[in-house]
């Protein structure tokens, strides 16, 4: 997509020369504004469409799960399947969202551990919940965009079963869609975690938080 | 009707607002919920959470190996079309014409075509979908706040408008006032009862899940509901 007309924005930018004439300033505007929107063009196609993107992601995904050569290595498949998922999932935000209006209260030091062990518990619940993959249909049934913004929304269609309905919300950020919430039948698995983390940072603390999400992560891994 | 307002007066005086504390992260939606019930809720909850454990899901799950699940669904269908009244009088009180009438016509042709309610014929031959409604609903369609969140033993998650809405929804029910009440009262209990354990066992898998993945389970219960019941608002308030 991002291929042939890149011009360096500096070199690109024409100067209006005669500032009194009203036909040169005219044209000034309109090559500033091809040229704005030749960069507007560019930055859409370097991070190219949402719904391609996270089905990009979904395929590779899929094609680890399904692969049968990764059957009797687990540890390698996870490794493999961490490596897809982890340019696409803004972890990091997903976290401090999460966290709420409790981030503010942590330590860097805390914030960081934060971090890794909800990535660890989204990371085992994802791979986890993908590994019992048995065919189901992924539907991709419309994306919408707000400037930076953008959901993408799909189904899950298990034989003779009804559908669920598993949405994106993605964020553009150098040059890549990133995921920062997963809408599932409509509930934010974000918010969703906010409410419990809140409930536990109110009335049990920042340590018995963390101990308990790495105890989760632990039970969903252990329990395949 | 004047009964009604009194009604909606106190419960508005009660809620006062959906409670929220503090929200301070500036992303939409980053807001907690306040809780002052939670003493008594953990107490509901954990009651349901055992009943569940000990009595719905075991049945639920006996239930499942004797019933196809192409069955349990039809059967879903037909305690769907029993539930007429309630959601064809909330889509009527918030001024719903057109989707009152759809639930009218969905029941007359799912009673008849549909073998007494057992298929849903109405959505794929005639394209009349159903709108869920609740009195519930009808109260927030009106301006009134979900008010504090209240788990009720046997049903769940709630609040103190739509433990409310619940109690009006149920008086609906014609058999509370074609019957008396040592009829009525056992054979209303034994149908909730009967589409309980239907429901739980189509969702087996669900309860699991939630169970599974949840850190904090009364937290995201209680999330899941209200992130529901406000989706739900919004998309009513037209």
């Amino acid at each position: 997509m991002h291929s042939t007309l890149q011009p360096s924005p500096i070199q690109a930018a024409p100067r209006p020369r005669d500032r009194s004439s009203g036909s040169a300033r005219a044209l000034a505007l309109a090559a500033g504004l091809v040229l704005a929107l030749g960069l507007a063009h560019r930055a859409l196609a370097a991070a190219g469409d949402p719904m391609a993107a996270v089905r990009e992601t979904v395929k590779q995904v899929l094609a680890i799960v399904t692969d049968p050569s990764y059957k009797s290595a687990t540890a390698e498949r996870r490794e493999k399947l961490r490596e897809i998922i982890a340019p696409r999932f803004d972890f990091s935000d997903m976290a401090r969202s999460a966290m709420g209006y409790h981030w503010r209260t942590l330590s860097q030091a805390q914030r960081d551990q934060f971090v890794r062990a909800f990535t660890g518990l989204l990371e085992a619940s994802y791979m986890g919940k993908i590994e019992g993959y048995k065919g189901q249909k992924i539907v991709y049934v419309k994306q919408t965009q707000d400037g930076s913004l953008a959901q993408v929304n799909t189904n899950i269609v298990p034989q003779g079963g009804e559908p669920i309905s598993v949405n994106y919300r993605l964020k553009e950020s150098g040059g890549t869609w990133k995921v920062y919430d997963v809408l599932i039948d409509n509930i934010s698995l974000v918010g969703n975690y906010r409410n419990q983390f809140n409930r536990i940072m109110n009335q049990q603390g920042y340590d018995k938080l963390v101990a308990a999400i790495r105890q989760k992560q632990q039970s969903i891994d252990s329990g395949g | 009707m004047k009964k009604l307002l009194i009604a909606m007066l106190i419960l508005s005086a009660l809620g006062g607002g959906v409670a929220f504390a503090a929200g301070a992260t500036d992303q939409p939606g980053s807001e907690t919920y306040a809780d002052p019930l939670a003493p008594f809720n953990e107490k509901m909850f954990w009651f349901n959470l055992k009943l569940d454990k000990w009595i719905l899901r075991p049945v639920a799950t006996g239930y499942a190996d004797v019933l196809p699940e192409d069955v349990r669904r039809h059967i879903g269908d037909f305690w769907d079309n029993v539930g007429v009244i309630p959601r064809f009088a909330n889509n009527l009180f918030q001024l719903k014409l057109d989707r009152a009438g759809t639930e009218v016509g969905r029941f007359l042709i799912n009673s008849t075509l549909g073998g007494v309610g057992f298929f849903d014929v109405a959505d794929p031959w005639f394209g009349l979908k159903e709108h869920d409604q609740d009195f519930g609903l009808t109260l927030g369609h009106y301006g009134v706040a979900m008010g504090p969140y209240l788990v009720l033993p046997f049903f769940g998650p709630s609040s103190i408008r739509d433990a409310f809405g619940r109690v009006v929804d149920g008086s609906m029910n014609p058999m509370s006032y074609t019957l008396p009440w040592y009829v009525s009262f056992p054979a209303q209990a034994g149908a909730t009862v009967a589409s309980a354990v239907n429901y739980r066992s189509l969702n087996l898998q669900l309860f699991e899940d939630v169970d599974r993945y949840a850190v904090d389970l009364y937290g995201a219960v209680q999330d899941g509901y209200i992130q529901r019941r406000k989706k739900r608002e919004a998309e009513d308030t037209f």
